[in-house]
């Protein structure tokens, strides 16, 4: 035998003929095995195992020359079935060959082989080709080919062959994570639905819950303040009657217990408001000094029924005009010295103020009564802890009042607390921070409360009464006719339409809530009118006492408000504040506004504030005042030409609005004078005063202006 | 017959789970994959090797001595040691529980 | 005195020991596209030792082959027309180191060692599905052949080494780079290189030890370098190093074997162990 040559067929090949001949066979191989298979970049849909295959099978019959072959995929249960056969055909065939190669053992050998292994039958005519389809971490399947008699098989193509394959094989495992990820977001994303809806539903329920809540405590504070009104306002009427004195203590019991019920109603409306994150503060300036003054004042009644005296002592550097919510303030002061007194029996109850840190200040209530035991003191501040009922119980109160401070001394952003020795007595402290206001204010409480109620100087007039429950109508008509003065109920809007239009009235009090038309709903009809009536004073009766409410009356045109239930005293300073001033201008905003004579020009303080609140669009509100107030001058100056009564008194009216907007002070004064006139259609005097107004505007321009740049410069 | 632990391939496939009942199709994937042992329930799986240690518990001790030593070149806390080190110490106990 | 250069002892081997003639044949037959497996047979069959061998080894647990191999044709189908040339070179390596003194070292357990690591070695090659397994065989094999050319051109200065070594509990390869300049990892790579082996060989072989300074084996050196911390650790058997040595986790990270592989790794080992001895010792 040659040493130095195989000898192979009767071709007299040499070495370097035959490598450089196998050489270009792979060169060619590889180039088929490199390019982009076409059916996997053709498809437009997602590609199948289908397509990966047919790539695969065309490639392989490019590397050699089969008569048969087949793909086999292991399923879940690891089993091996034939996923396509080419032709079709030779399906059974390579059933029968595989179940014998199983059977054998040769299925599994070539299995685990990682290449091709080439198998000859016994006869050694036919001659296959086994290869896994295989990944580095898992086997896929198995490739089968029927040679061709004539197939060259050399390394090189078995090489190839397991190229082809790889791909395949990485293919199929690309598609099935490609799946699974899918499968596995559609998961996820209806997982997500699911939770977004379940979400959706509890948030609606929880804001539904909420509104219901919010609703019922409106609906309970009207429904419950109604009936409520009825029984106070008929005891104190009552009162006034010469009963002897086993009935005029059963009128007292009747009042006070009345008032005992709606003064718990308030609280626990409080409670709900304060927890549902409800109660709003109402922040404005006061005086300190005048507020505890008062208090004690309204308390020296109880204090010297228990033998006890109320001492005060503001400390010096405490500031006396403060920002703040004086009646909330007040509700503290007045339930925590109040239950001083209660507890306190012939001794003394020291109020005491201090600066507390930088901005605060610190009141303590010290009563030398019996004293709270230390084992009640933690669940002091708890609503209906026991030693508050106890204390309710025995001394009045509703077991709310301590909890309540609490929670509104906290909303202010400051701390209560209490020291307390049994049978010594109590110091009931609390701080807070409350920033000095620059306004000086004389007293902080509203004129109307401290009168008592004197008849004799009530002003007389005619007024017209809108309420539509009929025991609050006998109620009010009775406090009206003591104060002797005359008037009409009606029990809707719309008869007050129609009596407006029928006889003059000097004051409206309007109940807010009334079937068909309600009180805001008249008012804003009568502010919008025409008639004469326009202006008349209306006051709102509302049993609503909440901050929102009262927003509502003033934005439709009310001029103030009373409580219900009503208080007779209150009653009389609101009618003798309002019946003088008979028709009062008022605007649709929410302000009533006064107009007042004023020597300056602009109102300094108020432009300046407007500009620093509105920062980049104040230049632009000036412009459009500037250009728009201009334009109504002309048109004025037209209006007035034309002899058009009505428009000019629009445009003097829309122009007394915008004036007082920007703070031009002078210039709404002169055109309220003006629209006087056009009221009276003294177009003529009107036209004489134009060219003043026209001075004036441009006047009013400069100095606003210059004030602006004034400011930038500092 | 149950089977009694997964049946796996060379790569750690798993082809069967345990607790099977074992058909004449199952022997067939056994083939088709070339799985030459399993273990069915009611064999004893306690290994011989899992005997000598149950056997001689002090010894573990005197492994583990041994088996700082002879790794200490090694990191304690890469997963693949403590696998390599588990591995070792029970063989270094086998070796000399037959010492013994 | 200052130390020689690692080129001249492998010099030193080179003169004296050559790569078996069967092997020299078999690999320009292999090159050969035109060889067929009947032309392969043929020549194994000039070696009538060396055909019984690689028939038992055929039949033998390293293959599986369902059925029995009867003719030397068979096997060489079983075996693989490319894999061959590494088996036979696995057949004749010991038969190149015979005049090691044995004083020094036991050779048999420097060939269990060797063995041990290329079984383990081809045990991951194919548990990571590569093409030619029995060439992780060889290389695993082969690793510490530097080991050899050491104790026959140094036999004192090795024999100091390893008695420091048990003392101080040292790395024996850190010693030799310490005390020669170059560890018997290069030098095995050098010795590789003379007998005009494949690179893959010389890299693996070179960087067991440093497997990321491999440059285009990283792999295959990966390979060989968690072996032979495993057939360090599990088989009876040293080269002289008697402490396991560090893995480097970056080889260990790129074989992409699952935690608990070790159990799958040790099975086969075990399994094929005693069957490679056999062959490659030829007992």
């Amino acid at each position: 035998m040659n040493n130095d040559q195989p000898n192979i067929d009767n071709e007299y090949e040499s070495p370097e003929s035959a490598l450089s001949s196998s050489y270009i066979r792979l060169i060619d191989g590889l180039n088929e095995v490199a390019i982009p298979d076409d059916v996997l970049t053709n498809t437009t849909g997602p590609i199948t195992t289908a397509d990966i295959f047919e790539a695969a099978s065309i490639r392989i019959c490019k590397l050699c020359a089969l008569q048969s072959h087949a793909f086999l995929l292991a399923n879940e249960d690891s089993e091996f079935e034939i996923y396509a056969s080419y032709p079709e055909a030779s399906h059974s065939h390579f059933n029968a060959l595989i179940d014998n190669w199983i059977e054998d053992g040769y299925f599994s050998w070539a299995l685990n082989q990682n290449r091709a292994v080439v198998k000859h039958d016994d006869e050694g005519v036919n001659s296959y080709v086994l290869h896994a389809i295989a990944t580095r971490s898992r086997i896929i399947g198995m490739f089968i080919a029927h040679l061709s008699p004539d197939a060259q098989v050399d390394e090189g193509v078995l090489s190839l062959l397991s190229v082809v394959l790889m791909n395949c094989a990485s293919g199929l495992e690309s598609k099935e994570l490609h799946t699974e990820l899918k499968k596995h977001n559609e998961n996820l994303e209806t997982l997500i639905h699911e939770r977004t809806e379940e979400l959706e539903i509890a948030k609606n329920r929880a804001e539904q819950i909420a509104t219901e809540k919010s609703i019922f405590l409106a609906t309970m504070s009207h429904e419950i303040r109604t009936p409520m009104n009825g029984v106070i306002g008929m005891a104190q009427l009552l009162q006034k009657n010469n009963f002897n004195q086993e009935q005029q203590s059963l009128i007292n019991t009747i009042l006070q217990s009345g008032q005992a019920l709606v003064h718990l109603i308030d609280d626990i409306l409080d409670i709900s408001k304060v927890e549902a994150g409800q109660l709003e503060l109402d922040p404005a300036p006061f005086n300190i000094a005048s507020l505890l003054k008062d208090a004690v004042e309204l308390l020296k009644p109880q204090a010297a029924i228990k033998d006890t005296t109320i001492e005060l002592l503001i400390n010096e550097q405490v500031a006396s005009n403060v920002v703040g919510d004086s009646g909330r303030i007040r509700q503290v002061i007045l339930n925590l010295v109040g239950n001083a007194i209660k507890f306190t029996t012939n001794g003394t109850v020291k109020i005491t103020v201090d600066p507390h840190k930088d901005k605060g200040l610190r009141v303590s209530v010290e009563d030398d009564g019996i004293g709270i035991r230390p084992e009640h003191i933690g669940r002091l501040f708890n609503p209906f802890s026991q030693s508050d009922a106890t204390i309710a119980r025995q001394h009045g109160g509703t077991g709310l009042g301590l909890s309540i401070c609490k929670q509104l001394v906290e909303l202010m952003g400051g701390e209560i607390g209490v020291d307390s020795e049994y049978e010594k007595g109590s110091v009931f402290w609390l701080t807070l921070e409350l920033p000095p206001s620059d306004h000086s204010i004389i007293s902080n409480i509203p004129a109307k409360e401290l009168h008592t109620g004197d008849t004799s100087i009530m002003p007389a007039g005619k007024i017209l009464i809108a309420e539509d429950n009929e025991i609050n109508q006998k109620v009010i008509s009775l406090m009206i006719k003591s104060l002797k003065i005359d008037y009409d109920i009606v029990d809707n809007g719309t008869r007050v339409l129609e009596r407006l239009n029928s006889a003059p009235y000097d004051l409206i009090l309007m109940d807010c809530q009334m079937p068909e038309l309600d009180g805001y709903e008249t008012t804003r009809i009568i502010r919008k009118s025409d008639k004469p009536y326009q202006q008349i004073p209306i006051i709102a009766l509302t049993a609503n006492a909440m901050k929102s409410d009262r927003e509502e009356c003033l934005a439709s045109g009310m001029n103030d408000f009373i409580p219900k239930p009503i208080n007779q005293e209150n009653l009389n300073s609101i009618l003798r504040e309002w019946l003088n001033k008979k028709s009062v201008a008022t605007t649709l905003d929410s302000q009533p506004l006064t107009i007042q004579n004023h020597d300056e020009m602009i109102d300094r303080a108020e432009i300046l504030s407007l500009a620093e609140v509105m920062e980049d669009e104040f230049s632009a509100l000036i412009e459009a005042f500037t250009q728009n107030s201009a334009l109504k001058l002309k048109e004025l100056s037209q209006a007035v030409k034309a002899e058009n009564c009505n428009a000019a008194r629009e445009i003097l009216h829309f122009l007394k609005g915008s004036c007082l907007s920007v703070g031009a002070l002078r210039l709404s004064t002169i055109i309220a004078t003006l629209e006087t006139l056009a009221k009276q259609a003294s177009l003529d005097e009107i036209e004489r005063q134009l060219p003043a107004l026209e001075c004036c505007y441009h006047e009013t321009i400069d100095a606003i202006n210059q004030l602006i740049v004034a400011q930038a410069d500092q | 017959m149950i089977l009694s632990s997964d049946v796996k391939d060379r790569g750690g496939r798993a082809l069967l789970k345990a607790g099977v009942e074992l058909t004449e199709k199952h022997l067939k994937i056994f083939k088709t994959w070339g799985i030459t042992h399993i273990e069915i329930e009611g064999d004893d799986t306690t290994t011989s090797l899992q005997t000598v240690i149950n056997a001689h518990p002090e010894l573990d001790a005197v492994a583990q001595q041994a088996a700082e030593n002879q790794f200490r070149h090694t990191d304690p806390d890469h997963q693949f040691i403590k696998e390599l080190k588990a591995l070792w110490i029970q063989r270094h106990i086998k070796v000399l529980a037959a010492e013994i | 005195m200052s130390q020689p250069s690692p080129q001249r002892l492998v010099s030193g081997i080179t003169q004296v020991a050559s790569l078996p003639e069967i092997y020299m044949k078999i690999e320009m037959a292999v090159g050969n596209p035109k060889s067929s497996s009947k032309y392969l047979a043929d020549i194994l069959s000039e070696d009538t030792a060396l055909t019984a061998r690689i028939l038992r080894l055929a039949n033998s647990s390293f293959f599986s082959f369902p059925g029995k191999v009867t003719t030397v044709s068979q096997a060489v189908t079983v075996i693989g027309t490319r894999q061959l040339r590494d088996i036979v070179l696995a057949s004749s390596i010991v038969g190149v180191f015979k005049d090691i003194p044995e004083a020094l070292i036991d050779m048999k357990s420097f060939w269990r060692h060797s063995i041990a690591c290329g079984v383990t070695s081809r045990v991951i090659s194919t548990l990571r599905r590569e093409t030619n397994v029995e060439t992780s065989f060889v290389s695993g094999l082969l690793h510490d052949i530097g080991r050899l050319v050491l104790y026959k051109a140094k036999p004192t200065e090795m024999g100091q080494l390893i008695g420091k070594c048990a003392d101080s509990k040292e790395l024996l390869y850190k010693s030799e780079k310490e005390f020669f300049g170059f560890d018997h990892a290069l030098l095995g790579g050098l010795l590789l290189k003379e007998w005009k082996l494949p690179t893959r060989l010389i890299e693996t072989t070179t960087y067991h030890h440093a497997p990321e300074r491999a440059k285009e084996y990283i792999i295959e050196t990966a390979t060989v370098h968690v072996s032979d911390i495993i057939s360090n650790a599990l088989i009876t058997g040293s080269s002289g190093e008697k402490l396991i040595p560090p893995l480097s986790d970056k080889a260990w990270k790129v074989l992409g074997l699952e935690d608990g592989s070790i159990e799958l790794i040790t099975d086969e080992l075990d399994k094929q162990y005693a069957v490679a001895v056999e062959f490659v010792l030829s007992e």
